[in-house]
């Protein structure tokens, strides 16, 4: 059979044996699931079941690559799963060059089984597959990782996914950590640690090979034109082209969308300025695989006074945006801070949100010095809050506590610090406002792996004036997009749920998501037929995503969830942001729930999906399964 | 156009190591049949810790252009860093670009030959 598009071939690798398997991908499941995210999703619902506990050897780590990974749609963009110690899913996606080198050596997917009995790692360089010994690459940080894998083999242009100390140590949320400063997959980290993985090193040579190439250029042409500064029509082209979220600071702290101090303000000053990043501290751009921005990601450096020599590659996400949430107003400390999580692999956002939670606690009286073995944690003091974070890392006194993820440390701690958690399924949120974009709120709440913001972003409208009138949606875009009413927020959220997750199998980028492309999937389907000659429609198209979601829903329901967990943190329903004068978002949730599971199709009361609305997607075997487990009436 | 005079300049300093040169080089060298790394005549070579990135050009300038007259590879460069023109033509940009760093940092990360001006000549229908 010939593949277009896909490779054809699914690598499954035994740790405990030490035995690498080549399967042959199935057709059907391409069709339904698309690659990347869906497939992965197929591959851990039939192989993961409830029964397998994460840190079980039957638990299961899976890289998956779409089939338009290696074209210039994919941006490197790889998807890993496993089951999250919480028992959700834990998914996350990472850029880079990664993915492209699997695609490019000849691999779909990597299915990751059972525990190595001592530290290995995995080499892929075209057909040779190699599981070896790590002894003498355990305990590195992970750009050492990536330096002695560079000299081992001997090959420059290796790209490495590897974790770090955290993940070595089981830290809860530690993620995959890939060349050039690229990271995804909270809670994937310490299941690699669980499973005595140290790295995976892929360097490929061969083809992803296309069904229409002349049709696929000129399809990119156009999507190219959305990120054209000449005729964009997307507010946030220039922005992303030049300095991403670092230059949304001002908007930020006017809207009251940052979490300063725990969350407990909107409003943070001092600031930090993006000029000043630009000026001093950036030195020159750095890419994703064909990435279509300039300076979507940047090099950063400091180059004197406090830690010189510290630096990095930055994407996406504003530094200083983050910053507000401890109180830090500096960037040496910030950019430090990032460069400790990115060598051993922690999340910043527990590490971030986990400290912020302490030093509220520390502020209330709740813990004192006896507690934080001596450190004053108090918002502003970054040389604590660099101290606490390797702490953490090296699970040491009360960083072992916050180790453990905010919502484990609440309950240890107890004496009302419950109250003071910003953590959603147990995980600690992202840096995504909630009180002043419903729309935010509501698909933080329902997000099936935590709080992840790549499963429905954008959620700001195209520019009105560009949408053609003819154009039939879903929602209606000028109440749906309203940040502070709960008008047509199901159906806006449903929508960029099934979407973003078109976008994320085939893969691409959800930055990449500008202009008409995230409500209007034709380019996409373009983009898909001519790569792997299949021939469907929008709406068969459409179906894929909704199906995705309903699978990945099933799963989370399978291991227990329910509409009691699709909540936000209770700072956001209970407290106001005083300076902007915003309310918390209260009873509104729960009408806007109401909404999104009766769109959905799933029953209100327990969130759980109706069997007629697997059978109609395609999933009777999934809604047996729910039924034999008694889930489904 | 006469592409004997013209030549391919890279302003490493701004190459953000995308890649976008060498796989559309492999793409229309393979007779638009897929993307492979190795089939084209530009090699990215980069130090893979962010430092540096250097396109390797091996290549006489000759293949498909489109209707601008570009070939792929500078068609699809997203920074601008890689540029096809004659000699004077690239000493004047890179004069007006070193004079735009020293007044506006976001110049390290984007050449003014691409932004903020039409980021690439007018088509003569636009004249």
């Amino acid at each position: 059979m010939t593949w277009h598009g896909w490779t054809g071939t699914i690598l499954r690798v035994d740790l405990a044996a030490g035995k690498v398997t080549k399967e042959e991908l199935s057709r059907t499941m391409t069709r339904d699931f698309i690659g990347c995210r869906g497939l992965n999703t197929a591959y851990l619902y039939s192989e993961v079941g409830p029964e397998i506990g994460p840190f079980d050897p039957e638990n299961k780590l899976i890289f998956g690559a779409g089939p338009l990974e290696g074209t210039p749609i994919g941006m490197g963009r790889v998807s890993i799963l496993t089951k999250h110690p919480n028992r959700f899913l834990g998914e996350g996606g990472a850029g880079g060059h990664w993915a492209a080198e699997l695609k490019f050596a000849g691999y779909d997917v990597i299915i990751l089984e059972n525990k190595a009995a001592s530290p290995v790692w995995l080499l892929i360089v075209d057909d040779q597959v190699e599981l070896l010994d790590a002894a003498w690459l355990w305990g590195k940080d992970t750009k050492e990782k990536h330096k002695l894998i560079r000299a081992k083999t001997g090959i420059s242009g290796i790209h490495v996914a590897s974790i770090g100390p955290a993940g070595e140590n089981l830290v809860a949320n530690a993620k995959v950590q890939f060349t050039l400063d690229h990271s995804g997959g909270k809670g994937c980290g310490t299941i690699m640690g669980d499973k005595k993985l140290a790295a995976i090193a892929v360097k490929g040579s061969g083809i992803v090979s296309l069904a229409d190439g002349t049709r696929f250029l000129e399809t990119y042409r156009k999507f190219r034109q959305t990120f054209d500064l000449k005729s964009t029509k997307d507010l946030f082209v220039p922005s992303w082209s030049f300095n991403s979220a670092n230059m949304l600071l001002e908007l930020f702290n006017e809207n009251g969308w940052v979490h300063a101090h725990n969350g407990q303000r909107g409003f943070f000053e001092p600031m930090l300025n993006d000029v000043e990043y630009l000026d001093r501290y950036v030195v020159r751009p750095e890419s994703s695989f064909c990435c279509p921005f300039p300076a979507c990601g940047r090099r950063y450096e400091i180059k004197e006074g406090l830690f010189a020599g510290t630096g990095g590659d930055e994407r996406e996400v504003g530094f200083a945006q983050a910053a507000p949430i401890v109180g830090i107003a500096s960037y040496p400390h910030v950019i430090k801070f990032r460069d400790m999580c990115n060598r051993a692999g922690l999340d910043e956002d527990q590490a971030m949100y986990s400290i912020a939670w302490a030093m509220e606690c520390y502020e209330r009286g709740i813990i004192s010095r006896k507690d934080t073995d001596g450190l004053e944690l108090r918002f502003g003091k970054a040389d604590e809050f660099l101290t606490m974070t390797e702490r953490i890392i090296q699970r040491k006194g009360f960083g072992d506590v916050l180790a453990k993820g905010v919502d484990e440390a609440a309950r240890l701690v107890g004496r009302g610090s419950e109250r003071y958690t910003l953590s959603i399924k147990g995980k600690e949120i992202e840096r995504m406002p909630q009180r002043n974009g419903y729309q935010m709120a509501l698909a933080l709440a329902v997000c099936e792996c935590g709080p992840d913001h790549t499963r429905w972003y954008p959620p700001y409208p195209p520019n009105p004036k560009s949408i053609p009138s003819d154009m039939e949606l879903p929602f209606d875009p000028y109440s749906a997009f309203q940040t502070r009413s709960v008008e047509d927020k199901g159906r806006l959220v449903k929508w960029l749920y099934d979407s973003r997750a078109i976008v994320e199998s085939l893969p691409s980028c959800v930055y990449m998501i500008r202009g008409l492309l995230g409500i209007d999937m034709s380019l996409w389907l373009d983009l898909y037929n001519s790569c792997t000659g299949e021939e469907g429609d929008v709406q068969e198209f459409l179906k894929i995503g909704t199906r995705i979601v309903n699978l990945e829903r099933a799963y989370i329901v399978r291991e227990g969830f329910r509409r009691e967990h699709d909540t936000l943190p209770r700072r956001m329903l209970e407290d106001p942001i005083v300076e902007h004068g915003i309310p918390p978002i209260g009873e509104n949730l729960s009408v806007m729930l109401d909404q999104y599971y009766e769109i959905r199709g799933w029953d209100q009361k327990t969130a759980i999906p109706k069997e007629e609305t697997l059978r109609n997607l395609g999933l009777q075997i999934v809604a047996d399964d729910l039924k034999q487990r008694g889930l489904l009436a | 156009m006469d592409s004997d005079s013209k030549v391919f300049v890279v302003s490493s300093d701004l190459c953000s190591g995308c890649r976008n040169c060498e796989i559309w080089c492999g793409f229309i060298t393979g007779k638009r049949r897929g993307f492979a790394p190795d089939a084209g005549h530009i090699h990215l070579h980069s130090d893979m810790e962010g430092k540096l990135n250097i396109p390797e050009l091996d290549c006489s300038g000759i293949c498909e252009r489109n209707e601008v007259g570009e070939p792929i590879c500078v068609e699809m460069c997203p920074t601008g860093c890689l540029i096809f023109t004659n000699r004077e033509d690239f000493e004047r940009k890179r004069t007006s670009w070193e004079k735009a760093r020293r007044v506006q940092p976001v110049f390290k990360l984007i050449v003014p030959w691409k932004y903020p001006y039409p980021w690439r000549e007018l088509r003569k229908e636009e004249l």
